[in-house]
């Protein structure tokens, strides 16, 4: 009896360590080159291009960040230029998308609409995001420079809500199908509109599925480089990915200021994330119904 | 507030639910609506609410027409079938929301809350999670929820369902004393028929879309108007002995035994039968069993006998007839005995063989 037991728990121990294992592991492959990238960024620039490379700076220094001439973060410096365009674009098109996507997924959720027979239109908004962006670029750098909106935020607001509002509408349909139609007949029925049934009772339930939504659509349009590139050439205007890219010239990489740069781009990715994930909790409606 | 549902007719798809359903509900009424699962209660009282439309037809409320109102210019409260808590809000806002939505004082919303936390017994709940709560407590929540206010109609699908006898006795009485208090016009679904028995003023009985009849506690148990009704309202069920009009020989044909019949049934069966084939409906209390042989009682042997405490139910086979009697605890008789079987005559219900509407 007590030696089964003993051998249970040397058993779950053995489990234990095993998975703790494989997950450093993974974790070691997706961070080091994070963590790479950020010890590069506080390298001197003889030790860049040393040849024997270390796994931490001998000499720590913030001049990529800090130098008044071309540090990053020095006033005036095209980074800090990327930087808000990226945040302007990201958060305003992922604002918009989750609004437009949140109504729209509701309405496929909730009614029945001879246009939605079987499915139709939300396929239909589906097939949006089954091109690979590649195919369209060229039309749709002609469609921007026809419309004069080349590198305006306005490009990238359409594009990016354009791509991402079909992710979003499927994401958000699948969580307000979960919601229980009697809740918010309910509050019809106590007197709320349907609008402020949708506003004060349901969307309070699907927080958690807005927050993941908005999680991917902001770390996808922060990341999105391609239409940025084409869509973007003006240096003031350019978003991070294709302003980070301009520090590779024809002639010399500058991997200092450039490791610096990514390194910051990053930062905003990971408070997002670290503020909204407490709201990524599951079974908020457990309790709404009978079962 | 009167409600009238005139000519109601729902389909979803193709499928029909309601078919051509006129009721009338009158101010002030305990209305129940009752029948089996799937007969379209539910739909009923939601195309009230305002929550499905109509295929075609009209409701009204007082006077006026409220097929186009949105739910909320109706001003109903319903409780729902599947309770519909809102699981981000304690037991207290759940309550208390109609009020909220009213712009009522936080004070006076308190003080309501109590007051209808005192009926139903969840004082000690207002500040749980509707998930922290059991079944039972979960519906009571919802009625109270609806008992807050004072609203046109109060519309209750099945609030009692899920709790347990005793407090579904109590709560009950609850309900028809709150109604009796407010006088407010209620609809109350159930298929529990000691709820309806007990609570209606009038049943409405309702069953494969159509309304089969509509009538007070005791008329809708003394006198249903077809075999369904008759079936489905007592219990133990109302038997049903199938038989034949011989109207020349003045009698019922049933078989293993005969119904002797006056000039003045004759005359009726003539009139309102539609063939010869009909229906005899006794029900088990109307069924004397005796263990001597009586005049015009009829043979048979007992099959079973279930006692109740109370009463005793006890099955006799007739030749190929079932008939089921409730009698006295303490008479002494066992299975296979000979008994002998009288019907109460002035207890007794014909329905057509065809239409299976009342004859006599
Ligand atoms: N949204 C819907 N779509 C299709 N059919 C439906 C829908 N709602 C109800 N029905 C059908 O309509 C019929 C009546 O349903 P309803 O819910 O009114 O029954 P009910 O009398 O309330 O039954 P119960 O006692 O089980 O609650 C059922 O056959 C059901 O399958
Ligand atoms: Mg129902």
């Amino acid at each position: 009896m007590e030696n089964a037991k003993t051998g249970m728990k040397a058993k779950r121990m053995r489990e234990e360590i095993i998975r703790y294992t494989v997950l450093f592991i993974i974790c070691l492959i997706v961070l080091f080159p994070i963590y790479w990238m950020v010890i590069t960024s506080f390298k001197t620039q003889g030790e860049l291009f040393h040849s024997t490379q270390t796994f931490f700076p001998q000499q720590f220094t913030l001049q990529y960040y800090l130098d008044p001439v071309d540090g990053v973060l020095t006033a005036g410096s095209p980074f800090l230029g990327f930087f808000f365009n990226s945040m302007i674009v990201a958060s305003a098109s992922t604002v918009i998308c989750l609004v437009v996507g949140s109504l729209a997924a509701y309405s496929l959720a909730r009614f029945e609409m001879r246009i939605n027979k079987n499915d139709r239109l939300s396929f239909a908004i589906l097939t949006a995001r089954m091109l690979p962006p590649i195919v369209v670029i060229v039309p749709m750098y002609l469609i921007m420079q026809q419309l004069g909106l080349l590198n305006t935020y306005w490009a990238m607001l359409i594009v990016y809500t354009g791509f991402n509002l079909p992710f979003v509408v499927w994401m958000m349909k699948a969580f307000f199908q979960e919601i229980p139609k009697d809740l918010e007949e309910s509050a019809m029925v106590d007197g709320d509109s349907r609008m402020k049934a949708f506003y004060k009772i349901v969307l309070p339930l699907v927080a958690p599925g807005l927050v993941a939504t908005s999680i991917f659509t902001i770390i996808l349009t922060w990341n999105e480089f391609l239409f940025a590139m084409f869509l973007l050439n003006s240096a003031d205007m350019m978003t991070l990915p294709p302003g980070i890219a301009t520090f590779i010239t024809q002639y010399e990489t500058n991997w200092g200021s450039l490791t610096a740069a990514a390194t910051l781009a990053v930062v905003p990715v990971v408070i997002f994330s670290f503020i909204v994930q407490k709201h990524l909790v599951k079974g908020m409606t457990l309790g709404a119904v009978k079962g | 507030m009167e409600v009238r549902y005139e000519n109601i007719t729902k389909q979803f798809g193709e499928t029909p639910v309601l078919e051509n359903l006129n009721l009338t509900i009158h101010d002030g009424e305990f209305l129940v609506l009752l029948g089996p699962s799937g007969c379209g209660k539910s739909t009923a009282l939601r195309m009230l609410a305002g929550l499905e439309d109509p295929t075609s037809g009209e409701i009204y409320i007082g006077n006026q027409p409220v097929t186009d109102m949105e739910p909320k210019e109706r001003d109903i409260s319903m409780v729902f079938q599947s309770y519909a808590l809102y699981p981000h809000m304690s037991v207290f806002e759940n309550i208390t929301y109609p009020l909220k939505i009213r712009k009522v004082s936080k004070a006076e919303r308190k003080k309501q809350a109590d007051r209808v936390a005192e009926i139903l017994e969840i004082g000690n709940l207002l500040k749980r999670k509707p998930k922290e709560l059991s079944g039972g407590q979960r519906q009571r929540v919802a009625l109270g929820r609806s008992l807050i206010r004072e609203p046109n109609v109060f519309l209750m699908d099945e609030p009692l369902s899920n709790l347990d006898a005793k407090l579904r006795v109590h709560m009950r009485g609850e309900i028809k004393r709150l109604h009796t208090e407010l006088g407010i016009t209620s609809v109350y679904v159930t298929h529990d028929q000691t709820e309806a028995m007990t609570m209606a003023d009038r049943i409405a009985i309702m069953e494969g879309g159509h309304l089969q009849q509509l009538a007070a506690p005791n008329e809708i148990y003394n006198k249903p108007t077809n075999k369904y009704v008759g079936g489905f309202i007592g219990s133990p069920a109302m038997n049903f002995v199938k038989g034949r009009y011989k109207g020349k020989e003045d009698r019922l044909d049933f078989d293993v035994f005969d119904f002797p019949i006056d000039h003045e049934w004759r005359e009726i069966f003539e009139r309102e039968l539609s063939g010869d084939d009909l229906y005899l409906g006794v029900r088990p209390e109307d069924v004397q069993v005796s263990t001597t042989p009586q005049p015009g009682a009829v043979k048979g042997e007992v099959y079973v006998v279930e006692p109740l405490g109370k009463e005793m139910i006890t099955i006799v086979r007739v030749g190929d007839h079932t008939v089921m009697a409730c009698i006295e605890p303490d008479v002494d008789i066992e299975m296979n005995q000979e008994v002998w079987l009288q019907f109460k005559n002035h207890k007794l219900h014909m329905f057509d063989g065809k239409t299976e509407a009342k004859v006599v």
